[in-house]
């Protein structure tokens, strides 16, 4: 079975995985036990998979292992306990999650965001996070949090 | 090969799953043996435990599936007993440790298992109190619970973790125990944060998709490619590669 090398959350891992088509997600819950990334559609459509390759967020459900080439971080390596990311301390101020299933993809969709533009608009962040999907119905805070991340 | 097997014979094959909700962080000290512990919804000690050190551990048969129903249980808790929130654990779900609640549906989880665990935190309450009077010579209604400690009113103080033992809270729930009037209430109606949030911004939470447990065994459900399809036969042979198949 084929080895492959990943740099996750700072760290290199190598993994011996039978088939390298297989999707990221997998890898990095069941191989990793990173379990802040979530399966929710399995189709790329929801967001709640996603993670950062290369400092980019990606859909880590549809994006085969052997695709990945630059360095995978994800939710529990976006911060440290003694200096988390200001997008996680953000949604802590602002309760802005109610089941959570989706709360991963919308921080690392938006620290990709934020990361681009650090001021975006109330419209940019809503454009941003068209294809996150929250069923609770969560949005106005996660975008009250993004605001007050950005410092608006 | 070919083989039809049905959902009640792959089950009986693969054993009883038992997945329950029980956190990690939990108290040490306040957990009971699926032994000793008393589940039966009737019972103060089947839903609240006090340890020495005054933690509180209550046994929830609710489970918070995303609601924030944790909080709101653990806030009636605290109101109750007069202790701080975070002095109290939440074990939800765990059939062999939390009575049977009912199913966790319906919006009922306040108004049923909430109005349950009230009434033991009230019964709860005055026997720590009554028992606190015993030991410090005092009448009982000269004394209060605040923040975890029972007070005279006139300097003479104890912890609850101090008075209860073992046999303090194996009692009935009665339901005519007095509860505290809405008027004083601190914590119940009041905004509170949610106890689960900082754990799922950083990917902490452990929600049931997360378990992992020995010998577990997965399955998936294979939906027809049309309406009304029904399973015919299928290809053994194309799963004879997954370990456990």
């Amino acid at each position: 079975m084929p080895t492959t090398v990943l740099n996750v959350n700072g760290k290199r891992v190598s993994l011996t995985v039978d088939d390298p088509d297989t999707p990221l997600l997998y890898v990095l819950r069941n191989e990793l036990g990173l379990h802040g990334l979530r399966f929710g559609c399995g189709l790329g459509q929801c967001g709640a998979c996603t993670v950062h390759v290369g400092g980019s967020a990606a859909r880590s459900c549809i994006m085969p292992l052997s695709t990945v080439t630059g360095a995978v971080i994800t939710l529990e390596g976006l911060g440290t306990d003694a200096h988390p990311h200001p997008l996680q301390q953000a949604f802590i101020d602002e309760q802005a999650v109610q089941c959570g299933y989706c709360i991963n993809g919308m921080i690392m969709q938006a620290a990709d965001l934020l990361a681009r533009k650090p001021k975006p608009s109330e419209q940019e962040v809503k454009a941003e996070l068209d294809s996150n999907l929250c069923r609770c119905g969560t949005h106005l805070r996660i975008l009250r949090a993004l605001m007050r991340a950005a410092g608006g | 090969m070919k083989t039809i097997i049905n959902r009640r014979a792959m089950l009986q094959a693969s054993g009883r799953l038992v997945v329950t909700f029980t956190l990690p962080c939990l108290w040490a000290g306040a957990q009971a043996t699926a032994q000793t512990k008393s589940v039966s919804i009737d019972r103060v000690d089947a839903l609240l435990a006090v340890s020495p050190d005054g933690k509180v551990t209550v046994y929830s048969g609710k489970v918070d599936l995303g609601t924030g129903v944790r909080t709101a249980l653990t806030q009636i808790v605290a109101e109750e007993l007069d202790v701080p929130i975070g002095q109290i654990a939440v074990i939800e779900g765990d059939t062999a440790l939390t009575p049977d609640q009912g199913v966790t549906s319906g919006s009922l989880s306040i108004q049923d298992g909430g109005m349950q665990l009230r009434t033991a935190a009230a019964t709860a309450r005055r026997a720590i109190l009554q028992r606190a009077a015993a030991r410090l010579q005092r009448d009982v209604s000269a004394l209060s619970i605040r923040d975890g400690v029972i007070t005279d009113g006139s300097g003479q103080q104890a912890p609850i973790g101090s008075v209860v033992d073992g046999a303090t809270l194996a009692l009935e729930i009665d339901k005519e125990a007095p509860t505290k009037p809405p008027k004083d209430y601190t914590l119940v109606g009041k905004p509170v944060q949610r106890l689960d949030i900082p754990d799922k911004v950083v990917g902490r939470f452990t929600f049931v998709q997360d378990f992992k447990l020995p010998g577990m065994l997965h399955g998936r459900v294979v939906r027809p490619p049309s309406f009304g399809g029904t399973l015919i036969s299928y290809d053994e042979s194309s799963i004879a590669h997954i370990p456990g198949s």
